[in-house]
């Protein structure tokens, strides 16, 4: 371009007196302007662990009971809000539905939010869903977005450096729709090194941490030693240090540094004493929440179990919606309270803040939100004769709950409201994904301006950097 | 003194600001008493004389700390040196004398001291240019400060404007250019800095800055703009505001350069000048392309690209080194054309032949080998493409692949014109996926609609040009405007396109039309095929330089591992060698858009050979100031380190998702035993399983010749007519027996006891694939294949199946006699057909059992020699390695190495097991001969023999008896080497 001149040509045509003129009609402090510091925030948690309830789970049935109506022949669906009874908890006044006993006797330790409210993205699918509500961005993007636990791996790192910043565990990747569950496990446009390293099975997590299987400690110990001999006598180390070379040999010690730390015992649930594991066993998600623990532990900074999402299995439930409800809160219920609990006991709940979120709620009536028409997802008889169509079968985008426990948040907290006749949507203060993402960022003392310039443009955690914190949760 | 002291010594640009200030000060307070007036200043003045003394000194002593870390240029630091201690010295002097005129009250003294002081505060304006030109600005204090990361760009080119437009006003009012470019700098600044919050879209605070109107207006509170008068200009006063303030503009991102605001301060001095015309805000590059000419050969250096490396060479000082030995020239070559380690015999060979044109011959003889060429290249079209084999979009048939016409079209070596023609405008179903792009289900977001992603992945992939921005709003980082990405979208719209605004519609109606209408026009009434015709045509006018450098830049960029423009999907970066990329892009015309030739013709270059540049970690993460030295060091891309993994060790994969030879057998799917638990489909258990299939041959046909295919996962037993006829422990290797001697006519029966994989509560999905293909003397054929009775709808034109009954299975230990024709079978159930697709395998890793490449009766010499990794199903290990999701257009792979990529090479399943079953293919050709198995597999994996060292090392660990895991752990150290993952 004309405008663009060479160094040389630069100081050949300036001359001492524009020079000083132009540095002092301007005042001094411009001439700092690089040197702001960004404002100080004072985080509140250095962990984050998200329980997510995979499959879209009703906030009538779980976190925000309305109306008990029992089942019976002949009932009209209409007149069912839950199909389990409420009970009290630990907080004066909150009700759970029944079958989360132990969560609701954790109560007192957290906060419940009752006004989630999912984006409208039209048709419902739930990964879209799921996509929005990990990276914040609606799908598809024309840019990888990154999934939150990314950019907290990026933001913040690892606790402590041999363990992974960012795991997620229990969900695995063949199942249907598998792709569009890829698209959100990712890093994105930070780099793979920011990605999650997956976990599928909470009982195989020392796999991925240990010597291949049926290799020896000795073994490993005497590859690795016959690798960096190799490496050290290569002719390639003659021909001057190169950046790529290092950095493949520094990604190789790491890998065996984390194999041979004290840390990968974390992954082994075998090595947690028999009480404690039977506390949590209640299967794959709460050996998750297991480990989980046992890695917070250990120093990693974003760690994810989830209920796993299957199409039309789990909390996505199409039929026999109340009777499957029953095993899921047994799965759930025991293992969450028992993470609170022990977070508790080693002091670590006030410095971790763990999150448990759905990507929607359910209802039996209402597919995706009032007033909205979408495609129904699933039939509704006029007059229920079957126990199978008994239950929330349909997709509903407001009214969500989500709980959260320490790293700041508040103590007994009820926030948000939703209406106690259906549509059962919120009423009040209600939250969505960029400010849920905003609160999780806030705790952990990452600014909103955060972003990472992609192609030249500025891409933020939240839309536009716009994400607002829902600070009344906060101590 | 410690070495963290002298970096101290970096606060020096802060420090002399501070005696600037006071003794410019001083000097002014000075003037202002001349001739006795104002005598209440003196005091005053004293002491700033004073403190700027002692400033001058401190910020000389910073100075001289920094002179002795810092890396200047030694004239103008020794100037700059000398000026500032002057400055120092001269402000004592000052000092001292201001003292003593006025002990002595004399006024020869008075003039001596302000002689003093002026004549400091002339040595000082020296020094402070010479020192803004040694350290150009504050960014430098900035980098020392930990939290800074992205220290803000250089104030240098605006200065450097500001120095120009200055001097212009020296000599009279400033001429409509020089109007035009500080009005088009400014508004680059308002685009870089303020469009985010101040645009047509946004307007915060009311005001938007994107256009005349808008920002002469202002905002809620009035103008803030008065032209001609930037003190009393709201925009200028919110700039100069000091950081952290309330009102500071602006709130997001970096404050202003001081040169920046000095260009605003001077812009609205002019009077704000808008000029109507259409200004490109953004650097563009030139649409049009012109031949250079090379540089005069010079002995040696006769290929137009050395002559213009030559002369860059010359203009930076670089001289030319030795080319690269033969070693490492072949497996560069070999990697960059076909992607395959080169075989020993290969390197022996070419290393013995003493002929001068021996690299040359190489080079053809590469190129010529179509096959190995595309399935090695597939990968990088993929990429560009976002050609993938799974994805978002697949299970509802929003997206289609384009696999077989890219691969035809790249071992054809089609011309790149037609490539384009048929990518932009498909004459077939083949080429159709990449303008048709990804639907998603639901509702998603404008920029996203097919019609918009046709537009952007155009842009992007074959033009350079980032559409992304401008789908939502008018570009903030090109010219691109919301309209001109829309007209460009509107070609693919079935029905006439609404323009929306970040999502909201805005009702005006996009009139179809191309990015750069000086290229060609497209008339909007034209259906939308002849509108996508049209667009073919200009797209590929030779005029239309943008297509042919952004290839030409792609193919230089994955041959020297960094582009002559970098990020290559930025065209309108500054080159490092415009002239070489524009001789690039023109003679690649001239040949017809011949990709092979554009390749061939880099390879050919003496500058290929130059040796690799090693760089440090800053040069390897820097952007700008790059300076080509020689090809950069590559990393293998994930398919090609699985493929050269394969050559030395056994083949990765078994199976491909694209067999380029056709040479599958469609109509055999996998069958096991249906599970079902709770009225649901669910992997069968563990066990062992028995099937029977009978089939009739006509009477009194001759049979010629029977071969069966099997493959079961994962261990079968196989009796014909009641005879045992073979069997199998591993699904990989593809049982291929002849049955001719045991068939009869009439009535025949296959039976299989087949083991499925897993243990007790988690079984993994088994399977038999089985094919038989019986000749008859007369001609005629008949096949017999393992499938569901659901599944047996014969598709057209496939082999005529022998009519037989269903596949059986049962679980239940059978009597004795059940593989025998007799037996009867009523009571054992159907078989579950799994197709040919089936995602399974431990770790789930998908396997495509029915693309088995050894599964077919097709002679060996007709299909894959492998499964090579740009053919298979993408899976966790080449996704660790960096296989990118094709979701976007991936225009360069990621190649720095991460944890998760080293856990996975470290302990990950499928590297292991290949590496296992590599070492028992190495056991079984040198049983006891340790050395010579270090020596071949040191040639295969690095073309060389190992040095002593490495031979007595590799050695030892393999002992006098090698066991099958010494050479798995020698073959992992091996793959592991940086020499093995690099190419040099």
């Amino acid at each position: 371009m004309a405008q663009s001149m060479d160094r040389r040509e630069f100081l050949r045509k300036s001359s001492a007196a524009t020079m000083a003129a132009m540095a002092t009609s301007l005042p001094a402090t411009t001439f700092l302007a690089g040197c702001q510091r960004p404002v100080e925030m004072n985080s509140t948690a250095d962990t984050v662990i998200l329980l997510w309830m995979a499959g879209g789970m009703a906030h009538t049935e779980t976190f925000d009971p309305k109306r008990y109506t029992p089942f019976e022949k002949g009932l009209d669906p209409k007149r069912v809000l839950s199909t389990f009874p409420a009970v009290p908890t630990a907080v004066d006044g909150l009700s759970f539905s029944e079958g989360l006993g132990e969560i609701g006797s954790v109560m007192d330790r957290g906060a419940v939010i009752r006004s989630y409210r999912a984006a409208d993205m039209g048709f419902i699918l739930h990964t879209r869903h799921q996509y929005h509500w990990h990276t914040a961005y609606r799908p598809p993007q024309t840019v990888q977005a990154p999934h939150l636990g990314a950019w907290i791996a990026r933001e913040l790192g690892p606790l402590n450096p041999v363990v992974p910043p960012f795991i997620s565990i229990g969900q695995r990747f063949e199942v249907g729709e598998a792709e569009e569950l890829k698209a959100f496990h990712t890093a994105g446009f930070l780099g793979s090194e920011y990605g999650p390293f997956l976990i599928r099975d909470p009982s195989s997590g020392l796999e991925s941490v240990r010597p291949p299987a049926g290799m020896t400690i000795e073994r490993f110990e005497r590859r690795n030693q016959l690798y960096r001999e190799l490496v050290e006598h290569s002719p390639l180390g003659e021909r001057g240090s190169d950046y790529q070379q290092e950095s493949l040999v520094r990604s190789m010690e790491r890998a065996y540094g984390l194999l041979k730390s004290p840390e990968a015992a974390a992954f082994d649930l075998s090595l947690e004493p028999k009480e404690s594991y039977a506390a949590y066993d209640t299967g794959r998600f709460g050996l998750g929440c297991l480990l989980a623990r046992r890695l917070v532990e250990a120093g990693t900074r974003f760690v994810s179990v989830t209920a796993e999402y299957e199409p039309f299995v789990g909390f996505d439930t199409h039929e026999n919606g109340h009777t499957r409800m029953v095993g899921m809160k047994q799965m759930i219920d025991r293992p969450i309270a028992q993470l609170v609990r022990d977070l508790e006991k080693s002091g670590r709940l006030d410095r971790t803040l763990v999150v448990l979120a759905s990507e929607f709620s359910r209802d039996m009536i209402v597919e995706g939100r009032p007033g909205e028409t979408v495609q129904e997802q699933s039939e509704v008889p006029d007059v229920i004769e079957d126990i199978k169509h008994y239950g929330m079968h349909r997709h509903f985008t407001d009214g969500g709950s989500m709980l959260m426990f320490g790293g700041g948040i508040k103590k007994g907290l009820v926030y948000g409201k939703t209406a106690d006749e259906r549509p059962c949507e919120t009423v009040g203060d209600h939250v969505v994904i960029d400010q849920v993402h905003q609160t999780i960022y806030h705790a952990l003392g990452i600014q909103r301006e955060t972003h990472y310039e992609v192609e030249g443009r500025p891409f933020y955690t939240t839309p536009d950097g716009k994400g607002e914190a829902v600070l009344d949760l906060f101590v | 003194m410690s070495y963290y002291f002298l970096e101290f010594g970096r606060l020096h640009p802060l420090l002399v600001h501070f005696p600037i200030g006071v003794l410019i000060v001083a000097l002014f307070f000075e003037l202002l008493t001349v001739r006795g007036k104002r005598p209440e200043l003196r005091t005053a003045i004293h002491w700033l004389v004073n403190i700027g003394a002692a400033s001058a000194s401190v910020a000389v002593f910073f100075g001289l700390l920094l002179a002795y870390t810092g890396n200047y240029p030694a004239p103008t630091l020794g100037y700059h040196q000398w000026t500032g201690i002057a400055t120092a010295v001269l402000a004592i002097i000052g000092a001292g004398l201001a003292h003593w005129s006025r002990r002595t009250g004399r006024a020869r003294d008075l003039y001596l001291y302000r002689t003093a002081l002026a004549t400091s505060v002339l040595a000082l304006t020296v020094a402070g240019h010479l020192g803004a030109s040694l350290t150009h600005g504050e960014d430098y204090v900035a980098a020392l400060l930990p939290w800074n990361y992205e220290p803000p760009p250089s104030g240098e080119q605006f200065a450097a404007l500001l120095v120009t437009l200055a001097q212009h006003k020296e000599m009279g009012p400033l001429a409509e250019p020089q109007m035009n470019q500080l009005g088009a700098e400014v508004r680059r600044i308002f685009a870089r800095s303020c469009y985010q919050c101040h645009d047509s879209d946004k307007s915060e605070g009311g005001l938007a800055l994107d256009s005349k109107d808008a920002a002469m207006e202002g905002g809620d509170d009035g103008p803030v703009i008065n032209p001609g008068n930037p003190e009393d200009s709201e925009l200028l006063r919110r700039l100069l505001l000091p950081a952290g303030h309330d009102s500071v503009m602006p709130q997001k991102g970096r404050m202003l350069l001081r040169e920046e605001i000095a260009l605003i301060r001077m812009w609205i001095l002019e009077g704000a000048p808008w000029p109507d015309a259409q200004i490109r805000t953004f650097p563009e590059a030139q649409l049009a392309l012109a031949k250079p000419t090379p540089p005069p050969a010079k002995p040696g250096l006769e290929h137009p690209i050395d002559r213009f490396t030559d002369a860059y060479f010359e203009e930076h000082g670089i001289r030319w080194p030795r080319a690269v030995d033969d070693v490492t020239f072949m497996r560069r070559v070999y990697m960059d054309v076909i992607g395959l380690l080169p075989e020993p015999e290969e390197v022996a060979d070419f290393v013995a032949d003493r002929s001068p044109d021996k690299r040359d011959r190489l080079i053809d003889t590469l190129l010529e080998r179509d096959d190995d060429y595309a399935q090695h290249w597939l990968s990088f079209w993929n990429d560009l493409l976002r050609n993938a084999y799974s994805g978002p979009g697949f299970i509802t048939g929003g997206r289609s692949q384009i696999t077989a016409w890219l691969y035809a079209s790249v071992r054809d070596n089609k011309p790149y014109e037609q490539v384009v023609r048929e990518l932009v405008n498909p004459p077939s179903k083949e080429s159709e996926g990449f303008v048709r792009g990804i639907e998603w289900r639901g509702v998603v977001n404008a920029s996203q609609t097919t019609q918009m992603q046709a537009a952007q992945n155009i842009s992007q992939a074959l033009l350079g040009t980032n559409l992304k921005c401008a789908s939502c709003h008018n570009s903030f980082v090109s010219n691109v405007t919301l309209k001109q990405a829309y007209s460009f979208a509107a070609i693919f719209a079935d029905a006439p396109l609404e323009i929306e605004r970040c999502d909201v519609p805005t009702g005006d109606i996009a009139e179809p039309g191309f990015l750069y209408p000086e290229l060609g026009t497209i008339d909007p009434t034209l259906d939308k095929l002849a509108r996508m015709a049209k667009l073919a045509d200009i797209l590929v006018d030779r005029r239309n330089g943008r297509l042919y450098r952004t290839i030409a830049n792609r193919f230089w960029a994955r041959t020297m591992g960094r582009g002559l423009v970098e990020p290559q999907d930025a065209m309108d970066e500054a080159p490092w060698n415009q002239e070489l990329l524009d001789w690039l892009a023109a003679d690649l015309v001239d040949h017809g858009s011949d990709l092979k030739y554009l390749l061939s013709s880099i390879l050919h270059s003496r500058t290929y050979q130059l040796p690799a540049a090693t760089l440090t970690e800053e040069q390897a993460r820097a952007t700008d100031d790059f300076v080509f030295t020689g090809p950069l060091v590559k990393r293998l891309t994930a398919e090609q380190f699985a493929d050269a993994v394969g050559q030395l060790a056994v083949p990765m994969y078994e199976s491909v998702v694209f067999d380029p030879f056709g040479s599958r057998i469609a109509e055999a799917t996998w069958i096991w035993f249906g599970g079902e638990k709770d009225g649901q489909k669910v992997v069968a258990p563990a066990g062992t399983y028995y099937f029977r299939h009978r089939f009739d041959l006509p009477p009194g046909k001759q049979v010629k010749d029977a071969n069966l295919l099997v493959s079961v996962d994962e261990a079968f037993r196989l009796y014909v007519n009641g005879a045992p006829a073979g069997g199998g422990a591993d699904w990989r290797q593809v049982q291929r027996i002849d049955v001719k001697d045991r068939l009869r006519s009439g009535a025949n029966l296959l039976a299989l006891q087949a083991r499925g994989g897993g243990t007790g509560a988690a079984p993994k999905p088994a399977g038999v694939l089985l094919n038989l293909r019986i000749n008859f003397t007369d001609g005629d054929s008949l096949e017999v294949r393992s499938r569901a009775e659901s599944s047996a709808k014969p598709k057209p034109g496939t082999r005529a199946a022998a009519p037989g009954h269903p596949w059986k299975v049962t679980s239940a230990v059978p009597p004795l006699g059940w593989a025998t024709l007799a037996f009867e079978d009523s009571a054992w159930v159907d078989v579950r057909g799994f197709g040919s697709n089936v995602a399974t395998g431990v770790n789930s890793r998908p396997l495509n059992w029915g693309q088995l490449i050894a599964f077919t009766h097709d002679p060996a010499t007709e299909r894959l020699r492998f499964a090579r990794a740009s053919l298979v199903q993408k899976d966790p290990f080449l996704t660790a390695m960096g296989l990118p999701a094709r979701e976007i257009v991936t225009s360069k792979r990621e190649s720095e190495p991460t944890l998760i990529q080293a856990l996975e090479v470290t302990n990950g399943e499928l590297l292991t097991t290949t590496l296992a079953r590599g070492a028992d293919r190495w056991l079984s050709r040198y049983p006891r001969a340790p050395r010579e198995m270090v020596n071949q597999i040191y040639l295969t994996a690095f073309g060389r023999p190992p040095t002593g060292r490495e031979a007595r090392a590799a050695t030892r660990a393999l002992g006098a008896a090698p066991t099958r895991e010494a050479v798995q752990d020698l073959l992992w150290a091996v793959v592991m080497q940086p020499e093995f993952e690099l190419i040099h």
